[in-house]
């Protein structure tokens, strides 16, 4: 496989898993509305 | 006049599940691989990150705020801007009963290929390389010589629309709790269909191939407009704003329930669904490269041709379980896009047209559904996919794109984004700043008409869409005649009087 296909594979999947266990991490800190 | 109970999510979970399910439709699969493939790989993906960060969340969290503002839908939204642009709600809920009309068709063909998957009814081996295309077209679609060349209904087909609408009749008429409910299953099972259909493609030989082709970058291609058009586009379309469908799913919400980070998690598990499915189709389309000895350009790896072309001759090539991969990808279609549809029927039509004239939610999906099954039956005809084509580019493009850049400019330059985000800054775990005032005001109108004039009007108005005739009227004529006579209804909605209004 390319290095650039390796490289954007890492930098998408570390996006996407960071971002999501950061929106995560703040749920329930503001709205009042949980399960 | 007795108030209408306000629908609600059960919890913020099955919230989540529904807005995801809404947003991940057949184009996260069949529309942006091929996006990426086109406009230069990986570092199309840097360009439509952006686009998500700048254009799609702050679309997606005014959509909610919104709905969730007013407790209403698209029209009693902008009604509670301001009366005079009700109009700017209905024509997004015309845009969703059009799409799906037609959307429900697809769905309809997925499960017939479903169905013929068992039996591989395309074809076995290599030379269904050959084969499938007329499948598809012989006899799927039964497809005759032109838009009015109805020939007749493909009873198969309307058989499944109306299968299909009992269905998302019985998951829409008891409301919000019952669809969010359905969506953590509507959302799960394809995830996980995904995720066999990834293992499946990457062991293929040739696999490595179509993943370079999909993720190996051209960085020059940033410098270009062709990759923020396509980044852009993918954004608009990809997230059901636009569709009216979202404000009523925020009006749904709590009170006190969060938005800002709700439309982050939606927007970012869209997305992230998008990069994943792209390994499933690019891997495939790989191993059919190879297998065939073509390049990628004489393989169709985008839309319809994708679907029930490409990926039924792959599936006929693999080395073993064909039926089994066959029936697990064309669930996969189906489930992807149940959600997606009862997303545009629910929180598009039903609920505007409930928050107008009030009434039992039963009644009004029930007539809902049987008026889109009713209009989705011209695209059961043998010249259905003609129509389906036409109306496609009516509402999905421009229907979508000239609304939400109308309903961004209302919101920022003739009332008080500042208010809307007090308002849902308020309850939400992250808050967000003045910037997403200017985004409203600038940067997603701006990204929308960019999109609407360079990929819409450029070619559509100096060439005809499409190589279609309707009597005296061209594939654009019949585009235009859509969007016209949707904008009058609008305009004649608006002057209605809404229940328990003053006179």
């Amino acid at each position: 496989m390319e290095t650039g296909s390796i490289i954007m594979i890492i930098v998408f999947s570390l996006i996407f898993i960071c971002g999501l266990t950061y929106f995560f991490m703040q749920v329930g800190k503001g709205g009042k509305w949980e399960d | 006049m007795a108030e209408v109970t306000r629908e609600r999510w059960t919890s913020r979970t099955t919230f989540l599940f529904a807005a995801i399910g809404s947003a991940i439709g057949l184009g996260n699969v069949w529309r942006f691989p091929y996006m990426a493939y086109d406009n230069g790989g990986g570092a199309f993906l840097v360009a439509w990150i952006i686009g998500l960060l700048v254009m799609g969340i702050p679309w997606l969290i005014m959509e909610f705020g919104l709905g969730r503002m007013f407790q209403r839908g698209a029209p009693g939204a902008f009604a509670g801007i301001g009366r005079k642009w009700e109009w700017l709600g209905w024509w997004p809920v015309f845009v969703a009963f059009l799409i799906v009309a037609y959307y429900a068709v697809v769905i309809a063909w997925a499960l017939r290929y479903a169905l013929s998957a068992v039996t591989m009814a395309w074809g076995t081996g290599q030379a269904a390389a050959t084969e499938t295309a007329g499948f598809y077209y012989n006899d799927i679609l039964q497809l005759s010589s032109g838009p009015t060349d109805f020939g007749g209904i493909v009873w198969l087909t309307l058989l499944m629309l109306a299968i299909i609408w009992v269905v998302l009749f019985f998951v829409m008429y008891k409301g919000a709790g019952v669809i969010g409910k359905v969506a953590v299953w509507t959302v799960s099972i394809p995830w996980l269909l995904l995720v066999v259909l990834v293992i499946r493609g990457l062991t293929l030989p040739g696999a490595i191939d179509g993943l370079n082709y999909y993720l190996n970058p051209d960085w020059s291609a940033l410098l270009t407009g062709k990759i923020w058009f396509a980044a852009f586009s993918q954004i608009a379309f990809t997230l059901s704003v636009g569709m009216a469908g979202m404000y009523a799913y925020g009006s749904f919400v709590a009170k006190k329930g969060d938005i800002n980070n709700n439309a982050m998690i939606t927007s970012f598990s869209n997305n992230a669904t998008s990069f994943f499915a792209g390994f499933a189709v690019f891997s495939t389309v790989g191993f059919l490269m190879s297998a065939l000895s073509i390049p990628v350009g004489e393989v169709s790896a985008s839309g319809l041709g994708l679907a029930f072309v490409t990926f039924p001759a792959a599936i006929s090539m693999m080395p073993g379980a064909n039926a089994l991969i066959g029936v697990l990808f064309f669930l996969c279609l189906f489930f992807l896009g149940i959600d997606s549809a009862f997303f545009l029927a629910h929180g598009g039509v039903t609920a505007p047209l409930r928050d107008k004239f009030g009434g039992s939610l039963a009644k009004w999906v029930g007539i809902v559904c049987v008026a889109a099954f009713g209009f989705g039956v011209l695209f059961t005809t043998e010249a259905g996919l003609y129509w389906l084509d036409m109306v496609d580019r009516a509402v999905s493009f421009y229907g979508l794109l000239i609304t939400g850049a109308l309903s961004c400019i209302v919101v920022g330059w003739f009332w008080k984004p500042k208010s809307l985000r007090d308002h849902v800054n308020a309850t939400s775990d992250i808050k967000i700043g003045a910037w997403w005032d200017w985004m409203i005001k600038l940067i997603v109108p701006a990204g929308l008409i960019f999109v609407v004039v360079y990929g819409g009007f450029m070619t559509d108005i100096p060439n005809a869409y499409g190589d279609y005739q309707v009597g005296p009227f061209n594939g654009s004529h019949i585009i235009w005649l859509i969007l016209g006579v949707t904008l009058i209804l609008s305009f004649v909605l608006n002057k209605v009087r809404t229940r328990g209004e003053e006179d």
